[in-house]
């Protein structure tokens, strides 16, 4: 067992989350979520008497007349939000981090961190712990400013969104995993992007597994389906979970749990395949 | 003294030093092959502490593959090294190390002091030292103190590779490893990169320098290696490697025309050598330079005596020395090969190792 150094790969994900802030592609990320906050905030419009919404606009046209608790008439508002945080926020997540990885190993950057008391293992957690990190803070930064908003409009204070985003982290944190094998096998942003994209994909389509497996009666083919999938997280799964919890549905633990859980697992074995990688290569 | 106790050396040097040292580096028949290329054939090479080496020789000589498995950046095949008395791979030899890569990818970013600053970190540097260690190490490679907070993107090759020897310095290292450290940067910038890494090597420091600037490692390094084809052809104190078997003697004497004549009757060989390399004669007007073979003082003493009582008058004696070219050129040339320029003679070094 290698002894890890959490002070060593806490200053590595530093620097990632340092270099990611500058980089064009997170500025761009967080100008998006600033001016759809600045949207929001400008064209909302909601007259709350005794939590109830007595009136509401959008951008000067009213969206309802019945009288309704304020947080009955803004879940499905929630609700899209989450799926939106979790489709579109996990794609853009996948192209705006595909370069990190391969980036610390172009040659010249390698040699250098290598030669600095760093083991490659805590290169590689750091590195892992810095992107989830990119992805947290734009996480929070997007949920902590619609929570902000809907404060300062309907003096409303709720979680909904933030159980939403929770689920598009976890979601991010697995499909990193891979991104992150396949960016440090290849040293290249457009297979780590490439392998995420497709682990996006089998992961939505993972939860048509079985009519997928009806459109075949070849049984080497069906092995071979049920065995690539079954690894796969169900991420459509985890999106309705994130929707439904945003729009003040219960939320069932033992259904959640294992796949957050099988998420996780699946996180680390990207994360330890990285770390084989990285530590088996010549650099 | 028993034959551990020369192996390990007590150090009086060396800022992070503490007690015994072992040789700086050590390696005993290192190999290394990439898919069907054999890049290091069986290196065996070892640093004493405290030296400033010189790693020489062609491109794809296997230098670079060498300073990486030094590092732990590349595993060899076959063999063993120790770095400072340890496995390349162990973490707390590795802040002992300093190293500048050859093509140093700062990333873009981060300025200089930000750079600087994560090495500290990375180095274990409390943070209440780190900011001032970092200015003083910026000053002190010569970067202008307007560039330190702005991005390094920005910055020339210069700029870059100053950054890198400043960082390579961070926490006083034992060993500094320089992969072409005056890279891209002009003739005065470097005479400032010699004698910073001067300076550092005077502070105890073991300086392990890779260059194809001949001139710059003969001027800075007392050993050296000569790799070729992934072997290591010379190795050895710079001193002895560069020494002839000979002196070169200057003589004047009023009247120029009997002058080579009296100086082969007291012993002393015209220099042909030395007429073909300035590139006119060996005698201009009244003075003749001469080589006097051999290495024994008191011969030499007893000869220019004669040459004195002749009538002629000396006016430079110094020993001869090879310069690194033409060691580097000799020692790839083939077996039983002709020496390949003018300047070089039969002279064959004591104890500059030729395997």
């Amino acid at each position: 067992m290698i002894p890890l150094s959490p002070t060593t790969i806490g200053a590595v994900a530093r620097d990632v989350l340092k270099e990611a802030t500058s980089s064009k592609m997170m500025l761009a990320l967080l100008l998006t979520i600033g001016l759809f906050l600045l949207a929001l905030t400008l064209s909302l419009d909601l007259d709350v008497v005794d939590g109830a919404l007595a009136g509401s606009r959008i951008f000067g046209r009213a969206a309802g007349t019945a009288i309704v608790p304020v947080d009955v008439f803004l879940r499905p508002a929630f609700q899209a939000l989450a799926w939106v945080t979790f489709y579109v926020g996990l794609l853009f997540g996948i192209v705006a981090t595909a370069d990190i990885a391969p980036r610390l190993l172009q040659p010249g950057r390698v040699e250098h961190l290598l030669a600095l008391p760093i083991r490659r293992v805590e290169l590689v957690i750091g590195t892992y712990l810095g992107v989830c990190a990119i992805c947290a803070i734009a996480t929070v930064f997007a949920v902590g400013g619609v929570s902000l908003v809907l404060f300062a409009k309907a003096k409303m204070v709720t979680v909904a969104p933030a159980a939403g985003a929770a689920m598009a982290f976890v979601a991010f944190a697995a499909i990193y995993g891979v991104m992150m094998a396949v960016g440090v096998l290849f040293r290249s942003a457009a297979l780590s992007a490439g392998a995420g994209l497709l682990t996006y994909i089998m992961g939505v389509a993972v939860s048509e597994k079985n009519v997928m497996l009806m459109w075949t009666t070849n049984k080497p083919l069906r092995t071979v389906l049920e065995v690539v999938s079954a690894p796969i997280p169900n991420l459509r799964a985890l999106a309705d979970v994130g929707a439904g919890a945003a729009a003040g549905e219960a939320v069932a633990l033992q259904a959640v749990l294992p796949m957050v859980g099988g998420a996780a697992a699946f996180a680390a074995c990207g994360v330890l395949l990285a770390a084989a990688i990285v530590q088996s290569r010549d650099y | 003294m028993t034959a551990d106790d020369d192996d390990v050396r007590l150090c009086d040097h060396g800022p992070m030093s503490a007690g015994p040292v072992h040789d700086a580096v050590s390696a005993t028949g290192l190999t290394k092959r990439f898919g069907g290329v054999q890049a290091v054939r069986g290196i065996s090479l070892t640093v004493p502490a405290g030296a400033r080496f010189g790693l020489i020789g062609q491109n794809g000589a296997g230098k670079t593959t060498f300073i990486k498995m030094m590092l732990g950046i590349c595993r060899h095949d076959e063999g063993s090294i120790r770095v400072l008395g340890s496995d390349p791979e162990d973490v707390s030899v590795r802040r002992r190390i300093g190293y500048l890569p050859e093509r140093l990818a700062i990333p873009p970013s981060f300025s200089a002091l930000a750079f600087l600053d994560s090495v500290a970190r990375y180095k274990g540097i409390a943070a209440e030292r780190r900011r001032g260690e970092c200015r003083d190490l910026l000053q002190l490679v010569g970067l202008e103190e307007s560039a330190w907070d702005r991005k390094t993107g920005g910055y020339s090759k210069g700029m870059r590779q100053r950054t890198g020897l400043a960082a390579a310095l961070v926490g006083k290292p034992d060993l500094l490893v320089l992969d072409e450290p005056t890279d891209g940067i002009d003739p005065m910038g470097r005479r400032q990169i010699r004698d910073v890494i001067l300076d550092v090597a005077k502070g105890g420091a073991t300086l392990f320098l890779n260059s194809h600037l001949l001139q710059e490692t003969e001027k800075v390094c007392d050993h050296v290696a000569v790799l070729h084809q992934g072997q290591v052809v010379v190795a050895g104190a710079l001193s002895v490697l560069q020494r002839k078997d000979s002196f070169r003697v200057a003589f004047r004497r009023p009247d120029a025309a009997a002058l080579v004549a009296v100086a082969n009757e007291q012993g002393f060989v015209v220099d042909d050598s030395h007429e073909r390399d300035a590139g006119h004669h060996h005698h201009d007007a009244d003075r003749l330079v001469t080589r006097f073979t051999g290495t024994d003082a008191g011969a030499l003493s007893q000869a220019l005596a004669r040459a004195i009582g002749a009538g002629l008058v000396v006016v430079e004696v110094a020993p001869e020395l090879v310069e690194l070219e033409t060691i580097l050129m000799r020692s790839m040339a083939p077996a039983g090969g002709a020496p390949t320029t003018p300047t070089t003679t039969t002279t064959t070094t004591t104890d500059g190792a030729r395997p």
